[in-house]
């Protein structure tokens, strides 16, 4: 994928998004997401539930009073794993803003990627526990074909008549820039005409009392803070979080010739690998830096000309840090704003990205810097320029983060579609490294 | 920079631990079935799998070993050997830090996950953590990162049945973007309850023996197991001598939009796969010399699989070679792209293809060439390896032998 940049014009093949869809704990709709964030709100609530009160950690960011029958009065909907109906709802209203019509979904001319890390979790869980209870041979059959991890790509497919590609990946975190680089190459290649990128986690009982166990929750150590506060010294541990977001992805000229407007050019992308073994991070963001400077080189993007970052620090003691230490080193004494989202709307996992690029689109619109939330102490292993306080700004470029438990990172560069495009010059990479 | 070979391969399977011993024992017709003992099976009518032996890594210590989950051991293992294979054990850590790991599993370390769950729902206040950090889909891959010291991309895909075929496939696609040189791409699988008990509750599995394309076919039988790819930029390959086994050429991948757990019955979504693996790799259907079959033996899968062929090869497909290697090591899930992936590969460089075997009776639906029992001799210059997923996720891959 070329820069869109590259002659300060538009290039034909540079890839936009012409449709977002989005669940989140602020209700469901991308405009309930704009409203949250404008309105500096949080999702993070105290949960209940048998499986909460199992677990030593009691806070999520969830979406609450969320009854299926409400978006779709059916047996079939109603019996999906929370995770699937999420995704569908999603990406209706993604395919619905793009205009994706049914035929070309038929005619093989639109895929799909869907990335989570554990929305099958739900009703795997259910159908082991009946397993255990009441034997093998007395299990659902239907149960079982939601354990799958490609079911929600499937249920979405058959809605949707999507007869191109169709993938499924679980690689944690990072899942969701994975599928957007994927959906890239795709459309590059002239496979399909749009692609739909569907990522979506949830904070359903058994997923936060597996998230408690593991010990990476807030709070890591009692007694310490329950909030999600990234970068701030207090942090102890991430807040688990919820939510689907879906983003329709073609090339410019596809979109034009279809007469539908894009929201946001995607410029590049990068990934990673720390390489320090299962559940651990390099401490000094090594896989993180190269992920930014890939996704910023494949942009065409130097150090002066990303307007904002948003984070994928979750306020873990480690993964905070490591992040800090490559923006710093990316971008030296010139760190454009940084915003930590999941402090508003938890730890999303595969979700993660693709929200925050719905995000950047909302604070494009609304010429607004979104603020980390709960950050008050300082922590001067995170020097960073952090927007601590809604700033108004006109936001063109931003870089998005993704990183995860095992050593996983991924960055991703949007470019605000409207005039961003013809703006230059751009700085090198070898500027800012300087 | 749009050619791909495959400069390494790895494996633990039923039929063995090595390339070589495993490929043999499949050209001779090996039944690598036996009775499961990963977890008590007197509750199942199918109490057979094609069931791995206990292996070890050698990059992991023997306490490592006892810790790692056996997704992680398996995937490593074939990794190790793929990579020491290809010649890349002394490359710069340069070099190192640029190579992805694509990985296809339906389960990942769901075997570990099982063990969590019993500790959570029996005693919560003793659950050891272990289990749950292992049982994620990556950690296996995380493992495999760090034990080989790459640093590229880390990719799990899990699109059922068709999971490392599309690793494979996307490995194939990202270097020949032009994002990567080197790519390590297949898949891993291990028994679990859950996924026994489904395809148990589904009526998928048989007592019998496992009969692909057979009258008598009843279902499948589950196996494990990893296999591994090196794909490398021909001329990345060529400049440092690498000795490849074959060209990758062509990649295709649909979606039924049908059904959560049955296929197209007239195999429309297989069909255009394999059509579209043909147009990606720009070969006709009288190139294709060998079909290494998704092959299930479920009384639906054997019969779309069958039309698919005739829809996409048209009359060329009653002469060419199609067999199923399940018939010898069971249906490996996520890894079975990967595993047929293998045999098409291995078949083109010693052009020889392994059989169908327990294969008695034709069945007019299904009245294709299936290789039964009995291997065969056959210069093959490009073979195909299907693989169709639970919910009608569909991938084909197509090999060429270097310099056909």
């Amino acid at each position: 994928m070329r820069g869109i940049l590259d002659s300060r014009r538009i290039s034909d093949d540079a890839i936009v998004i012409t449709g977002i869809g989005v669940v989140t704990g602020f209700g469901i709709g991308y405009d309930a997401l704009c409203a949250g964030l404008v309105a500096e709100k949080s999702c993070v609530r105290r949960l209940d539930g048998d499986g909460a009160n199992r677990c030593r950690v009691r806070k999520g960011a969830f979406l609450e009073r969320f009854n299926p029958s409400d978006y779709e009065n059916t047996t079939h909907f109603g019996r999906l794993a929370r995770g699937t109906q999420f995704s569908i709802m999603a990406t209706d209203e993604a395919i619905k803003q793009a205009c994706v019509p049914r035929a070309l979904a038929s005619d093989s001319q639109v895929g799909l990627v869907f990335a989570s890390t554990r929305v099958a979790l739900e009703k795997t869980q259910q159908f082991y526990g009946k397993i255990l209870d009441k034997g093998p041979r007395l299990v659902n059959p239907l149960v079982f074909q939601e354990t799958v991890n490609n079911a929600p790509a499937s249920h979405i497919c058959m809605r949707h008549g999507i007869t191109g590609p169709s993938l499924t990946l679980t690689s944690g975190g990072t899942g969701g820039i994975q599928a957007l680089a994927i959906a890239s190459q795709w459309l590059g290649r002239g496979k399909v005409k749009s692609v739909v990128v569907t990522a979506a986690d949830v904070a359903d009982a058994p997923s936060q009392s597996a998230h408690g166990y593991a010990r990476g929750h807030a709070p890591v150590e009692l007694g310490g803070i329950e909030e999600s506060c990234p970068f701030d010294r207090r942090r102890n541990g991430y807040v688990l979080g919820e939510a689907a977001v879906s983003l329709v992805l073609e090339t410019w000229s596809s979109a034009r010739n279809r007469g539908v407007d894009p929201r946001v050019a995607l410029c590049g992308w990068g990934m990673a690998h720390d390489g320090c073994g299962p559940g651990r991070y390099h401490h000094d963001g090594l896989g993180m830096e190269a992920s930014i400077r890939a996704a910023m080189e494949m942009a065409s993007k130097g150090c002066g000309d990303i307007g904002w970052v948003l984070a994928g620090a979750q306020s873990s003691k480690v993964g905070d840090r490591s992040e800090a230490r490559a923006l710093r080193r990316v971008f030296s004494d010139r760190t454009p704003p940084v915003t930590a989202l999941k402090s508003a709307v938890g730890e999303v996992e595969s979700a993660s990205a693709p929200l925050f690029i719905a995000a950047a689109v909302a604070a494009m619109r609304h010429e607004v810097l979104f603020r980390t939330l709960n950050h008050e102490e300082h922590d001067p292993d995170c020097e960073l320029d952090l927007v601590k306080s809604t700033r108004r700004a006109y936001v063109d470029t931003v870089l998005a983060n993704a990183l995860w438990f095992g050593g996983g990172s991924a960055s991703v560069v949007v470019q605000r579609w409207d005039d961003g495009c013809a703006r230059g010059p751009s700085t090198t990479n070898a500027e800012c490294s300087a | 920079m749009d050619r791909v070979l495959v400069t390494g391969l790895g494996t633990v399977n039923p039929l063995g631990l090595t390339v070589a011993t495993s490929f043999a024992a499949m050209l001779e017709g090996t039944d690598g079935i036996r009775k499961i003992d990963a977890f008590d099976v007197s509750s199942y009518d199918c109490a057979n799998g094609g069931c791995v032996p206990a292996v070890a890594a050698a990059s992991l210590s023997v306490r490592e070993n006892q810790v790692a989950g056996r997704d992680s051991q398996f995937l490593l293992c074939a990794a190790e050997d793929a990579f020491a294979e290809a010649g890349l054990a002394s490359i710069s850590q340069e070099e190192r830090g640029r190579i992805g790991l694509y990985t296809g599993t339906t389960l990942g370390g769901l075997a570990l996950g099982e063990t969590f769950y019993r500790q959570l729902m029996n005693n919560p206040s003793a659950v050891r953590t272990r289990p749950l950090l292992a049982m994620s889909l990556h950690a296996a891959n995380d493992l495999t990162m760090s034990k080989l010291a790459l640093g590229g991309d880390s990719v799990v895909f899990s699109t059922a049945c068709s999971a490392s075929a599309h690793a494979i496939g996307c490995a194939f696609d990202t270097i020949r973007a032009g994002h990567a040189k080197i790519a390590l791409a297949g898949g891993f699988e291990t028994f679990s309850e859950v996924t026994y008990t489904g395809f148990s509750i589904l009526r998928s599995m048989t007592s019998d023996k496992i009969r692909p394309f057979d009258r008598k076919r009843s279902g499948l039988v589950l196996g494990e197991g990893a296999t591994v790819l090196v794909l490398e930029e021909y001329e990345h390959a060529l400049a440092r001598g690498a000795q490849p086994y074959a060209e990758i050429i062509g990649y295709g991948s649909t979606s039924d939009a049908y059904h959560m757990t049955a296929p197209h019955p007239q195999g429309d979504g297989a069909a255009r796969a394999i059509s579209l693996a043909l147009a990606d790799g720009g070969i006709a259907p009288a190139d294709v010399d060998y079909v290494t079959a998704h092959g299930t033996a479920t009384p639906a899968n054997d019969v779309a699989e069958t039309r698919a062929l005739k829809r996409s090869l048209g009359d060329l497909a009653s002469s060419i070679p199609v067999s199923s290697i399940k018939s010898m090591i069971g249906h490996t899930l996520g890894a079975a792209g990967a595993m047929g992936a293998l045999a098409a590969i291995l078949a083109i460089r010693r052009s020889a293809i392994p059989p169908t075997i327990n294969y008695e009776e034709p069945d007019p639906e299904c009245d294709l060439d299936y290789v039964p029992n009995e291997g065969r001799d056959l210069r093959i210059r490009v073979a195909l390896a299907n693989s169709f997923g639970f919910g009608g996720n569909n991938c084909v891959l197509a090999f060429r032998g270097v310099g056909a």
